[in-house]
């Protein structure tokens, strides 16, 4: 019996894992930085909906691992960030914030 | 000359043309102290993120101007402190970049190519998608007939196990069912358990003698032990051989799905 739930598990974790798996998994996308790519010179502290791609949902800025910018541009949206914040146009602690 | 933004808040709860009495108030003081006024822009009411002072929102403004010193700012600022009015206010130094951006913003340029570029990464994203899909497939071609031969060489060393089905002890087989019997599993588990079992069972072929048929059924067979050590009462091996036959193949079928639906998606 044991043996037979054995296998009854294995083979259906199998599929599981088919199923539950990220598809998108395996396409790794190259990651650009989108103001060298597209000549994006100045990053405005007032268009909260543009910043709101480099932070996460806990109103936290992402890495440049995640979002591929180079450090540069990466410095100027880390200001803008907190520029935004004092503003209030972003939060400075949120939750569930996308 | 350099130029600034000032960027501030005003309480939004102030009788009618209070507002606009004060960012008047701050456009003249700018003026007297000799700067020039490049542009004012009214945002307008917007929610504030967090509280401020017990607000919930706020009239946004900036005002741009041109000053050959700074000096105007701590006066400025100065102002907007001694104002209760004014919630919150930021200014900045602008590069030529941010001075770029603000006449092309005014122009209605920025949002154009917001819009242009946000059209061309979706584009970029699909076309990337695709490209990867295509290499996915690929790939799943590749590794489609790996799976295949794996299955035969372990139907081989099983068949030992369904021999000692013959005798009256059933535990043997089910300890090397269990080593045996999940093919995808095996390369794990120490495989070096299932030579000493297999070792009982080569003493029994006297018994086995017999039923020579018997293992050209099951050699076809992967899972037939489990099944066996199951009924425990003598089985004909041949039925449940043939039943097994039939998982089996649906086994392979389903592989088969998997596969062709993965290349579908993927």
């Amino acid at each position: 019996m044991a043996v037979q739930r054995q296998r009854r598990a294995g083979r259906t974790s199998r599929e599981d894992i088919k199923f539950l798996s990220n598809p998108n998994i395996g396409n790794n996308r190259k990651k650009y930085c989108r103001f060298r790519k597209y000549g994006i010179k100045h990053i405005d502290y007032k268009d909260p909906d543009f910043l709101l791609q480099f932070i996460n949902e806990q109103g936290k800025l992402l890495p440049r691992r995640i979002t591929g910018n180079s450090l540069k541009y990466q410095r100027k949206i880390a200001t803008a960030v907190k520029r935004a914040r004092h503003l209030a146009m972003l939060p400075y602690v949120a939750d569930l914030l996308k | 000359m350099r130029q600034y933004e000032t960027t501030f808040i005003v309480a939004p709860a102030l009788p009618d043309g209070e507002i606009k009495k004060a960012v008047k108030n701050y456009k003249d003081l700018l003026t007297k102290e000799g700067c020039e006024i490049v542009h004012v822009d009214e945002i307008g009411l917007k929610q504030l993120a967090y509280s401020i002072k017990k607000h919930n929102s706020g009239v946004y403004f900036t005002i741009e101007y041109k000053t050959e010193t700074g000096e105007i700012i701590d006066k400025l600022e100065l102002a907007f402190r001694r104002d209760e009015r004014i919630l919150r206010f930021l200014s900045v130094k602008l590069d030529k970049y941010g001075i770029k951006y603000n006449e092309d913003k005014r122009a209605g340029i920025i949002d154009e190519r917001k819009n242009k570029l946000a059209a061309e990464r979706a584009k970029e994203r699909a076309e990337q998608d695709a490209k990867n899909k295509a290499k996915k497939a690929a790939n799943k071609k590749s590794s489609k007939k790996k799976p295949a031969p794996k299955p035969k060489p372990e139907s081989t060393v099983e068949v030992p196990a369904d021999v000692a089905v013959a005798e009256p002890t059933v535990e043997v087989p089910a300890d090397v069912a269990k080593t045996v019997e999940v093919p995808a599993d095996v390369a794990k588990e120490p495989t070096v358990e299932v030579p000493a079992d297999v070792a009982k069972t080569v003493e029994v072929p006297a018994d086995v003698a017999k039923t020579v048929e018997v293992p050209a059924d099951v050699a076809k067979t992967v899972e037939v032990p489990a099944d066996v050590a199951k009924a425990e009462e003598a089985v004909e091996t041949v039925d449940t051989a043939a039943d097994i036959a039939e998982e089996v193949s649906l086994d392979m079928d389903i592989l088969g799905d998997l596969t062709d639906s993965d290349n579908n998606k993927g």
